[in-house]
């Protein structure tokens, strides 16, 4: 089988796998449930309910602000630390480690050279790129889900789930890019692709048709196989429609969906950390070591977070730059770099990666059995 | 007789004052702002004295090129069409032009929104959050009087209200087509208005650099997949680099066409390419 070969997958899903409860989980029920998307659908539902944030726009912008700083920009330096802590990693991926960033070295030079040339167009795709990326997180989470549950998606189950999550953002997309509307980024402008207003609509409805078909057919998997399949599954997808379709007017909601995106991101990119470090270095499980390495992985990538989103777009002030070219600019190619990262080190085909996928936390603290690398 | 004498001294006094303050409300400034769009010029004069804060920061932000390249991307027919200032900008704006803008004190004076008048936008619940946004009224709408600040009216260019006013819009009322205003000029007097030149669409330098980057672009796009064709199966780096060379040329492409884009299928087209790449572009390096 070559490397990119898929495994054979059926049409309709097999039966379960029988799976001990507590692997579900990352940590338990309630914070993979928080931290999966849950925390997301209670403000939404909070918001709905009292109709706009209860603070001022600039306190709750300020709120926003303060959690970019602890968990935005460190699930991006989650991945730059991912894929450069270990030359195993980059020997592995040498194209994604050094080609993609001289890449987004000569585009982010072209975008300050011509700031109303470029750099419009390289926000306007980096910005489109960025929901196209939360979506594949999602799904990619919904797959983790199943497969530690003992799920397996069939074919087509996981085609409606796929076109489902895929249509919430190019409905969304397309919404705004059949309008006439100019989008902005800082202080960068860009103008939509002017596309019929047909598009949309469309989109729109294969989104609710590939849904509607999705839970047809997990409760078809249910009846048949007299087991309910568990709901986490659905999280990442119910979310990322309250991100992109629900919660569209919903006033202050929008702000919030990056910091909900980079939690879920943490959840998983700090189990794989622990359990990765762990088999890297023989260290035995405990309570200890999870705190320990937790701390240093926390502070380590709040750090580079920082140095990457604060300190290198003022940096860049001092070649004559305006911060507010720079900060845009610099976020972008940040940004772009961790969509490449994401797009090679995730994948659930390579044992290496699904294997540290199926830890839970009491069993790096020592109070369970440890799955083995594959 | 004499109470009666100083009853009708005093109701001259009053009416001589109230009519006095009328006219000086609606005092025009000499100064006229042009707003030049696709449809053609609108003149607007502004009024001073009823708003002396909106009219200087109107006539500050015309002068420092901040309305230039935003649009009228509001239309209510019948009720008024919306400039959106800066929230709906094609050209970056500046550190300097950033500075300049601040929020508007209210300043409602007593004269009637009505078909031509300017009313500068604001929020709803904080009559002192005005910035950059205005409208222009299309008919005459009481209830909005006293309450959003008027600052000057529509000298000329009706048959452009008339051409902007029948532009299709969507369920959201924005127009279907953009209506830039490219610039907007202050000028000295009522008679300079006619001596203004006409208006470039683009920078030239900036044309120039679009095409040569479009082109640059389309190149750059064809070896890549020329790598691909040829070298990619053979070539993990080939293949790669081939993918890669996708990434920077359709930038330059997106540059080149989308300013100049007025076909919906082109559009779509580019649309569709765009997320067709973010696919490509997980799948670049082989493992």
């Amino acid at each position: 089988m070559s490397a990119l070969a898929k495994p054979a997958v059926p049409l309709i899903s097999p039966a379960p796998v029988p799976a001990p409860a507590a692997r579900l989980y990352f940590v338990n029920g309630l914070v993979d449930f928080l931290f999966l998307g849950g925390l997301s659908l209670l403000l939404y539902g909070a918001l709905m309910v009292v109709g706009e944030p209860p603070m001022s726009g600039r306190q709750w912008n300020g709120g926003i602000y303060m959690l970019t700083w602890i968990c935005n920009w460190p699930h991006f330096a989650a991945t730059s630390y991912r894929l450069y802590h270990s030359k195993q990693n980059i020997a592995q991926y040498p194209l994604t480690a050094v080609a993609v960033p001289i890449l987004m070295v000569l585009v982010a030079a072209a975008s300050l050279a011509y700031p109303a040339v470029i750099a419009p167009y390289f926000m306007k795709f980096f910005l489109l790129w960025s929901p196209y990326h939360y979506s594949g997180q999602s799904l990619g989470i919904s797959l983790i889900y199943a497969r530690r549950s003992g799920f397996i998606l069939g074919r087509l189950e996981r085609l409606a789930l796929t076109l489902f999550i895929f249509c919430t953002f190019l409905f969304s997309t397309a919404r705004f890019e059949a309008g006439t509307m100019t989008g902005n980024y800082f202080s960068i402008s860009f103008p939509p692709f002017g596309i019929p207003a047909i598009v949309p609509k469309l989109l729109g409805e294969l989104m609710y048709v590939s849904g509607a078909v999705f839970i047809v057919l997990l409760l078809w998997w249910a009846v048949r196989h007299r087991r309910f399949f568990p709901l986490i599954i659905l999280l990442p997808a119910v979310s990322q429609f309250v991100w992109f379709v629900a919660a569209w007017r919903v006033k202050g909601f929008s702000d919030t969906v990056p910091f909900f995106h980079s939690l879920q991101y943490l959840l998983i990119a700090w189990a794989m950390q622990l359990k990765e470090r762990m088999d890297e270095n023989g260290i035995a499980p405990s309570f200890r070591y999870v705190v320990s390495e937790s701390a240093r992985w926390g502070a380590g990538t709040v750090l580079l977070g920082i140095i990457f989103f604060w300190v290198l777009p003022r940096l860049l002030t001092f070649a004559g730059y305006s911060l507010m070219l720079t900060q845009p600019i610099v976020f972008g190619a940040v940004q772009v770099h961790h969509f490449f990262v994401d797009g090679v080190i995730w994948k659930l085909r390579n044992p290496k990666v699904r294997s540290p996928l199926l830890v839970n936390i009491d069993e790096m603290a020592g109070r369970g059995a440890l799955p083995k690398m594959a | 007789m004499k109470r009666l004498s100083l009853f009708g001294i005093l109701w001259l006094a009053a009416t001589l004052l109230a009519s006095d303050t009328w006219a000086a409300l609606d005092t025009v400034a000499r100064q006229r702002v042009v707003l030049r769009t696709d449809y053609g010029d609108i003149v607007l004069a502004l009024y001073p004295e009823a708003a002396p804060g909106h009219v200087s920061a109107f006539m500050e932000w015309a002068r420092a090129g901040i309305y230039d390249s935003t649009a009228f991307s509001f239309i209510q027919p019948g009720f008024l069409i919306q400039a959106s200032g800066v929230f709906d900008r094609e050209q970056v704006l500046t550190v300097d032009q950033k500075k300049m803008l601040h929020s508007l004190k209210g300043e409602f004076t007593s004269l009637l929104h009505q078909r031509g008048v300017l009313s500068m936008a604001r929020d709803l619940d904080d009559p002192d959050s005005a910035t950059s946004s205005f409208c222009i009224m299309l008919r005459d709408s009481p209830h909005l009087d006293g309450k959003y600040t008027v600052f000057g009216r529509v000298e000329s260019g009706e048959e452009v209200l008339k051409a902007i006013e029948a532009v299709p819009i969507d369920e959201n009322r924005h127009p279907q087509k953009r209506l830039t205003i490219r610039k907007a000029v202050v000028v000295d007097s009522p008679e300079a208005v006619a001596s203004l030149p006409p208006v470039d669409a683009e920078d030239p330098v900036h044309k120039r650099i679009r095409t040569a980057g479009g082109i640059g672009g389309l190149l750059v796009m064809l070896g890549g997949a020329l790598c691909l064709a040829v070298f990619g199966g053979r070539s993990r780096w080939a293949y790669a680099l081939g993918m890669l060379a996708l990434l920077p040329g359709f930038i330059g492409v997106l540059a080149w066409l989308m300013p100049q884009i007025a076909s919906p299928a082109l559009s779509s087209i580019l649309f569709a390419g765009t997320i067709a790449l973010f696919y490509l572009m997980t799948r670049f390096e082989r493992n």
